[in-house]
């Protein structure tokens, strides 16, 4: 009775209304803090990674803008036509393969200001994205962040400081015969050796000709821009780093290799010298890629390479044998042999319209005619015909897009 | 109903039990304190951080623009290459450090004509230390290189930190420059190293090269070190530091002298 009684009144014998609300405020205070306090720690964290994913969109398309002329150096840079061309790409949309998650976070686009086919300037759009990128996201979606930045690229030449004669030699210079003509229309020295200089008692041809060191042939002076003589490894790297401007690495990477094992009349004659992808395609007409060929090589049998207007850019890794008449229109640059003496043996009926650059002797003989030319006028210094470079417009990098 | 005597406390068992109150209450009092103090100086710091961090960001997404010119390419006819006439790379105009290294000043093209104007649009800009806040130059009559807020007309300045949040003591820039001579390569082991042209650059060369000849064309690829530190505003015991290098993205291109 007593006790049903206390159950029917639950409130009366019961204490501790005022801990429990006393309790309740507290715990109440304390959740609103923790909330606020998460709350202004949520808001630093989507600032840092506001402002992270923002860097990583500017890297990504700063990524991609060096990207884009690395692929405009592989895909423009050797051909006459630019992007338009059949065998280029117009607008490369590239995506990061290979990298896990990585895809679409960078694209990039070339477009001509000259004009379509003109691809002596190009303007590159880049843009790079966030790893939270999310294109075209609706308004309840996290977008995440995406950059865009401009530069203009223009055609240089990969040879920026032409030699000004038509032949420089680490070795010597060395002819037997009065049937050999070196030419210099333009300047005032034929030949530059770092070694002694046998014109077999006849001059060689220059402008305003030059008497070097006391030498008895105008127009041919020693090396006097290179010092100690050239025949350890570091003077040959010095010589063609000074002739193409960077390494002997970086010049084969960017050319096209030709393998001819000794005769290589087949293989740089003027059927065999077109460039597509990485692979040399017979084809008619002449053009003139940048070609690196490894070993000794003998050019004969009435081989033409290259042509007035489209003038080669020859990497010899080796000797160069020339004999029974062998034209080549460009510049030729031999390594020669790296345990002997020997650069270039040429005889019976070689011509040269342009220059040579050797690092071992020159050694001539018979019919051999030498003229400067200035090869690299327009192939090489913007034109669309000689071997160039995509380098970056200085001046010309703008995000303002 | 038998009823059960109440008794009191007695005077023992309150006095150990107000000591005993008063140890606790004293110790969560103690914990409470240290707690908010702790997190005051901690948020006064994260404050202080994030501001310097905030101001850096600024400045580095700006100067990457320095020496921008839109019409560096003319995009009509042959499109020559223009690099050398760029005003925005030349003389006063060019990215320089000034006021004993506590001013940066530099010009960029915002409305994509040939000169640099200094009113409405304002092309020069400057980042400097004052009255222990960074400000930034919008605009004012004065020249592009001038680093003295006091002479500029009124408004043409601002304050990128808060100065009654954080005081700023030090704003330091440093322009670290690789010259290259595009013209002529300078060899020879006499002469100011001025501008090399030297193909090994980054090994130690014991070869130094001459100085270039009158219209050599130089290359100029800049780096800037900038360092804050600054402080919770009456707090100089707690001191943040940062520093920070941004490479230039428009190079210099000039003629010698230059």
């Amino acid at each position: 009775m007593t006790t049903s009684l206390k159950f029917n009144t639950p409130g009366k014998n019961q204490r501790g209304m005022a801990t429990l609300i006393t309790a309740m405020i507290l715990l109440m205070a304390i959740t609103l803090m923790t909330f606020s306090s998460a709350k202004v720690g949520n808001m630093e964290q989507k600032i840092a990674a506001n402002d992270y994913r923002a860097k990583q969109a500017l890297h990504a398309a700063q990524a991609a803008l060096e990207l884009a002329i690395y692929d405009a150096n592989r895909l423009f840079a050797d051909v006459d036509t630019g992007p338009s061309s059949a065998n280029n790409v117009t607008n490369a949309t590239l995506t990061a393969t290979g990298v896990a998650g990585h895809s679409n976070r960078y694209t990039y686009s070339y477009s001509q200001p000259l004009g379509g086919g003109n691809t002596n300037l190009i303007l590159i759009t880049a843009t790079g994205y966030s790893d939270d990128y999310v294109a075209n996201a609706n308004p309840s979606q996290v977008a995440g962040a995406s950059k865009t930045i401009q530069q203009y690229i223009k055609r240089t030449s990969r040879l920026p400081r032409t030699p000004p004669n038509p032949l420089t030699t680490g070795g010597s210079y060395h002819s037997n015969s009065n049937a050999i003509d070196i030419v210099n229309n333009i300047g005032p020295i034929a030949i530059q050796a770092q070694g002694e200089i046998n014109t077999h008692g006849k001059d060689v041809t220059s402008v305003n000709g030059v008497d070097g060191a006391g030498l008895s042939p105008n127009g041919a002076i020693k090396i006097t821009g290179i010092t100690g003589v050239v025949d350890n490894s570091a003077e040959r790297d010095a010589l063609f780093q000074y002739t193409f401007g960077t390494s002997k690495a970086d010049v084969q990477s960017m050319s096209t290799p030709v393998t001819c094992n000794g005769n290589c009349n087949t293989q740089l004659g003027n059927t065999g010298v077109v460039k597509s992808g990485n692979t040399i395609t017979n084809h008619g007409t002449p053009k003139s890629p940048m070609l690196w060929v490894t070993g000794n090589t003998t050019l004969n049998s009435n081989t033409v390479i290259g042509s007035p207007t489209n003038p080669v850019t020859l990497v010899i890794n080796g000797t160069l044998t020339i004999n029974g008449g062998v034209t080549i229109y460009g510049f030729v640059y031999v390594t020669g042999d790296i345990n002997d003496d020997t650069g270039v043996d040429a005889s019976g009926g070689a011509t040269l319209y342009g220059g040579m650059v050797s690092e071992k002797s020159l050694d001539f003989s018979g019919t051999v005619n030498i003229t400067y030319t200035k090869y690299c006028r327009n192939g090489c210094n913007g034109g669309p015909s000689g071997p160039s470079l995509f380098v970056k417009v200085p001046g010309s990098w703008t995000d303002d897009v | 109903m038998p009823t059960l005597k109440q008794h009191g406390f007695s005077l023992v068992e309150a006095l150990v039990a107000i000591a005993t109150g008063f140890l606790v209450v004293a110790g969560i009092t103690q914990i409470f304190s240290n707690t908010v103090s702790n997190s005051g100086d901690t948020l006064k710091l994260a404050r202080v951080n994030q501001d310097l961090r905030a101001a850096m960001d600024f400045m580095i997404r700006d100067i990457q623009r320095a020496g921008y010119w839109r019409n560096v390419v003319a995009t009509s006819g042959a499109g020559p290459v223009q690099a050398t006439n760029n005003v925005f790379t030349q003389g006063v105009n060019d990215l320089q450090v000034g006021g004993g290294g506590t001013c940066l000043t530099y010009t960029y093209d915002v409305n994509y004509d040939t000169d640099v104007d200094n009113a409405d649009p304002n092309e020069m800009f400057a980042f400097f230390l004052r009255n222990n806040s960074i400000g930034r130059r919008k605009g004012g009559t004065a020249t592009a290189n001038d680093c003295n807020p006091a002479s500029w007309s009124p408004g043409s300045w601002e304050g990128i930190t808060d100065s009654d949040q954080v005081t700023i003591t030090e704003l330091a820039f440093t322009i670290t420059t690789h010259c290259l001579n595009v013209t002529d390569a300078k060899t020879g082991s006499s002469g100011v190293t001025s501008c090399r042209n030297d193909p090994d650059y980054n090994t130690a060369s014991a070869i130094t090269y001459a100085a270039p000849d009158n219209n050599d064309v130089l290359v100029k690829v800049r780096d800037v070190t900038i360092t804050i530190t600054g402080h919770p505003i009456n707090d100089s015991a707690r001191s943040v530091r940062i520093t920070d290098t941004v490479r230039v993205r428009n190079d210099a291109v000039c003629r010698a002298p230059c």
